[in-house]
């Protein structure tokens, strides 16, 4: 798997992705001789983003199996597993040993890997397995795989969430502190740790504490420092802060369709680790069997037959869709359609041989413009053909009107509809929660009604689900008090949530991911980061100096208040301000807040002199700087797109870096919760701690 | 096109003499025949005497035009031919049977023109009246055309492939079409009253 599409930008993530890539071979190359590779399976999409089959050949790996609890039978004498450390996992490599065992005439050296690192809950199992001397143990640490220049993320489960807020395992903060710290070590530190969230404040608080760390064990042991070059006593040169959000301060936004062309792909299709199974004919080259189609796997244009298809901007013309509001890529892609044709027909122009070379040489690009073309239209097409529907728009009205605080009874009558006609539980759930959460909880008769009618439609076992729920504040009883209905109402309107004129083909504002509602998270990050100006409750004309520079229709020549700041045309934009001025609106979300600035350790006057003399010369350089937002708990698509178009009205002044803990939207995220969903079927078998 | 005649002289003697000619005028009516090839004859003498030794020209008179090439060795070959003519082929024709007159007929045979037997040259003259066929070049030129030819065809062949540009222009305007833009929520949202 190529990754032609990274390495564009300043930072340049395709270090990050070289650098696992490289540690893969190392970590074989532990064990002499043929091996066999057994994978987590929730691993081998990342690694397929990072290494390719030839590249484990080369080091002598024969055979690859999935990690599952059937039995192993294989003439491989070194086996090496690589997976996350899951109880289950552990068992099942035990039976496997022991299995093999028994049998004298094999002798097998195991190794396991665990990514990103051992657990000691992990190597207890396998001692009272009685396994733990036959396997040599040591870790993976697979920190971030860059999809895009603008997004890496860490790839861990989608229970992310589930597991900081229900569970009260907070290890996946331990794990993005590690990852963290993995990019300061390679990029500097970074100069300001700012977050919303209590996960965000224990995440920062981490990071801290291990810069700390880091640095005694430095002191003490210089060896290390020499061996293991890294940038973390210096400021970074290209980074400007760290923004976290915990995804607890947002749930709105990932309860809401995503409407933007790769959001609605993840959301009708379910994009893995960048990539989206697609029928075969949608990805296949016309109807004639071509040599190419033989690489691809068994080559039939048979209907029903799955294949996986990269989203990524190494395809062009999805780099092009991927972020657009899905009403306008009908249009985009007829214009294309139109322009390749004309491509086309310039071979008649082509008179000399020079004209014939020069048009012959454009034409595999234009062929793959074509077979791009054609997939995406069929994607595209398949989308539509949900999107007209009744139904979908019916539970956009409904987002819609429940996320702008429309009041009506017609919302519990449209979900007790859903349950009557049984759609999925996970449809209702979401509508549901995102009712619950806007409205500050259900009121106590409505909220009987729904338990009731869920548990009876959908099984009892939803009692554990809803109970669930409620324990993290998805489906709550309203209580006497509106605080949190009039929380929401007020962030959604000092932070103008809802924008009524959107401009699909020509937004204004990040609002135009929902078709009106601007993800909170991201108004979060303009606070932060482009210090937009905040109205509030109380005297302002609406429409001047609320927003007047960042949202608007049109033409962005507002009244022209002098007090709006002008998008870091001066000096400003190089220097953060955190929270200040936000304080206000923090308090009315959930968690507490963070703001930090990190500095360098000076040990002497000379260093002293030395990290001034920097940070001077960095001061003055105007070279633009890259803000890191990353997501704890996951991010959706609708997000990023949301960010990149911060990213274009930053030009030149910024650019901006996603990181998340995985991606998400909110079909994954409440499944997560949701007993006996498919996700979690296996998880059952594992024991409760 | 057509070549009329070709002759090889002698010219490093003045009147320039003849020593084997062939001629193609078929064009001809019947009782022109002799005296055009006689005028033809005198032309050629008369270009070869005024051509000096390894210089190269054309002469161009009424519809005709005499390609002359004068060898240092004293002898000349005229190629008469009609304006078409591509002068480069008449040039490499000479080239040719000059360097294949000389390697066969030494000097001194030359004295005597009756002895010169040189049937090829007939060959030649009926052979190059289509320049495209004997001409190398020309050929290449001619395989190029081809080649271009069949790349255009290749080229249709290559681009047929696929799904059709059109049905694809014609899906992506009805998906156009079709969408239009997601449903918004109308309602003002400053609204501060709670109806619950």
């Amino acid at each position: 798997m190529s990754a032609s599409h990274l390495g564009n930008t300043p930072l340049d993530v395709a270090k990050l992705r070289d650098v696992i890539r490289k540690r893969l071979p190392e970590l074989l190359d532990t064990v002499r001789g043929k091996k066999g590779l057994i994978l987590d399976p929730q691993l081998t999409g990342p690694l397929s983003l990072v290494a390719e089959i030839p590249l484990l050949k080369d080091h002598g790996v024969e055979k690859i199996y999935h990690l599952d609890d059937s039995i192993l039978d294989t003439d491989c004498k070194n086996l090496i597993y690589i997976c996350r450390p899951k109880l289950k996992y552990m068992k099942y490599i035990a039976a496997q040993i022991r299995k093999d065992r028994q049998d004298t005439s094999k002798r097998i050296e195991y190794s396991l890997f665990f990514v990103p690192q051992r657990t000691m809950l992990c190597e207890r199992v396998l001692e009272e397995e009685g396994v733990l001397g036959d396997i040599t143990l040591g870790e993976y640490a697979m920190e971030w795989i860059p999809f895009e220049d603008d997004l890496i993320s860490m790839e861990l489960d989608n229970n992310t969430w589930k597991e900081l807020n229900l569970d009260g395992d907070a290890t996946a903060i331990h794990q993005a502190a590690k990852s963290l710290m993995k990019l300061q070590q390679i990029y500097g530190l970074f100069p300001r740790i700012i977050g919303k969230g209590d996960s965000a404040k224990a995440l920062a608080d981490m990071l801290i504490r291990m810069r700390r760390e880091q640095s005694v064990v430095d002191e003490v042991s210089s060896s290390t420092m020499r061996k293991n070059p890294s940038l973390l006593n210096s400021l970074s040169s290209h980074i400007d802060q760290l923004v976290i959000i915990d995804r607890n301060v947002d749930l709105y936004t990932p309860l809401c369709t995503q409407l933007t062309y790769e959001g609605l792909i993840d959301e009708i299709f379910g994009i893995k680790h960048s990539f989206v199974e697609l029928d075969q004919s949608l990805v296949s080259a016309g109807t004639q069997p071509q040599q190419q189609q033989a690489q691809s796997g068994p080559s039939s244009g048979a209907p029903g037959k799955k294949k996986n298809y990269a989203l990524n901007s190494s395809d062009k013309l999805f780099a092009q869709l991927c972020d657009l509001n899905f009403a306008v890529v009908g249009g985009l892609l007829n214009r294309i359609a139109k322009r390749i044709n004309e491509n086309y027909e310039e071979r008649h122009q082509a008179k000399t041989m020079a004209q014939i070379r020069t048009f012959v040489g454009k034409l595999p690009d234009l062929q793959q413009e074509h077979q791009s073309l054609r997939t995406h239209t069929g994607i595209a097409e398949e989308i539509m053909s949900q999107t007209i529907t009744e139904e979908f728009n019916r539970m956009l009205e409904a987002q819609q009107n429940l996320v702008a605080g429309v009041d009506s009874n017609m919302e519990v009558d449209y979900i007790e509809e859903l349950i009557d006609k049984q759609e999925p539980i996970t449809k209702v759930l979401r509508v549901l929660c995102l009712m619950s959460l806007v409205q500050g909880g259900i009121k106590a008769k409505t909220f009987e009604l729904f338990k009731r009618e869920i548990v009876q439609t959908y099984g009892y076992e939803h009692l554990q689900t809803l109970h669930d729920l409620e324990r993290v504040g998805l489906f709550v009883i309203r209580t006497s008090s509106n605080a949190s209905r009039a929380a929401f109402a007020n962030v959604r309107r000092t932070l103008r949530l809802i924008v009524n004129e959107v401009d699909e083909h020509n937004p204004a504002d990040i609002s135009y991911v929902y078709s009106g509602y601007a993800p909170l998270s991201v108004r979060l990050v303009q606070c932060a980061v482009q210090k937009i100006s905040a109205g509030h409750a109380g005297g302002s004309v609406p429409g001047i100096g609320l927003f007047a520079n960042v949202v608007g229709g049109g033409s962005s020549n507002t009244v022209g208040s002098n007090h709006t700041h002008e998008k870091g045309k001066d000096d400003k934009s190089d220097k953060t301000a955190g929270w200040k001025g936000y304080e206000d609106i923090l308090k009315l979300l959930p968690g507490t807040a963070v703001d930090e600035v990190q500095t360098e350790e000076v040990k002497n006057e000379r260093e002293a002199k030395a990290t001034a003399a920097r940070a001077k010369r960095s001061l003055g350089s105007h070279h633009r700087k890259t803000t890191i937002v990353f997501f704890l708990g996951g991010c959706t698509y609708t997000e990023v797109s949301a960010i990149r178009f911060l990213g274009q009205q930053d030009e030149g002044i910024r650019d901006y870096l996603v990181a998340t803990t995985q991606m998400i939207n909110g079909n994954t995220l409440l499944e997560s919760m949701i007993q006996n969903s498919a996700s979690n079927r296996e998880d059952t078998a594992e024991g409760v701690l | 096109m057509k070549l009329y005649s070709i002759s090889i002289l002698r010219n490093d003697v003045t009147p320039a003499s003849v020593m084997t000619a062939q001629y193609e005028l078929s064009e001809f009516g019947f009782f022109q025949r002799g005296s055009v090839q006689e005028f033809m004859g005198f032309w050629a003498k008369t270009v070869a005497e005024r051509t000096n030794a390894g210089q190269r020209q054309s002469v161009e008179q009424d519809n005709y035009v005499g390609h002359v090439y004068a060898r240092a060795e004293g002898i000349a070959g005229v190629i008469i031919s009609d304006k078409e003519y591509p002068s480069r082929v008449a040039f490499s024709l000479l080239n040719k049977i000059l360097d294949e007159f000389v390697m066969r007929f030494s000097p001194d045979k030359w004295h005597n023109p009756q002895s010169i037997q040189y049937p090829e040259l007939k060959e030649y003259l009926t052979k190059y009246q289509d320049p495209k066929q004997a001409d190398s070049i020309m050929k290449v030129q001619r395989d190029l055309d081809d080649t271009k030819v069949i790349l255009h065809k290749t080229i249709e062949g290559v681009l047929q492939r696929g799904e059709k540009l059109d049905s694809l222009i014609e899906r992506s305007e009805e998906l156009s079409s079709q969408s239009k833009v997601f449903y918004k929520t109308a309602k003002k949202t400053n609204s501060c009253c709670v109806v619950m």
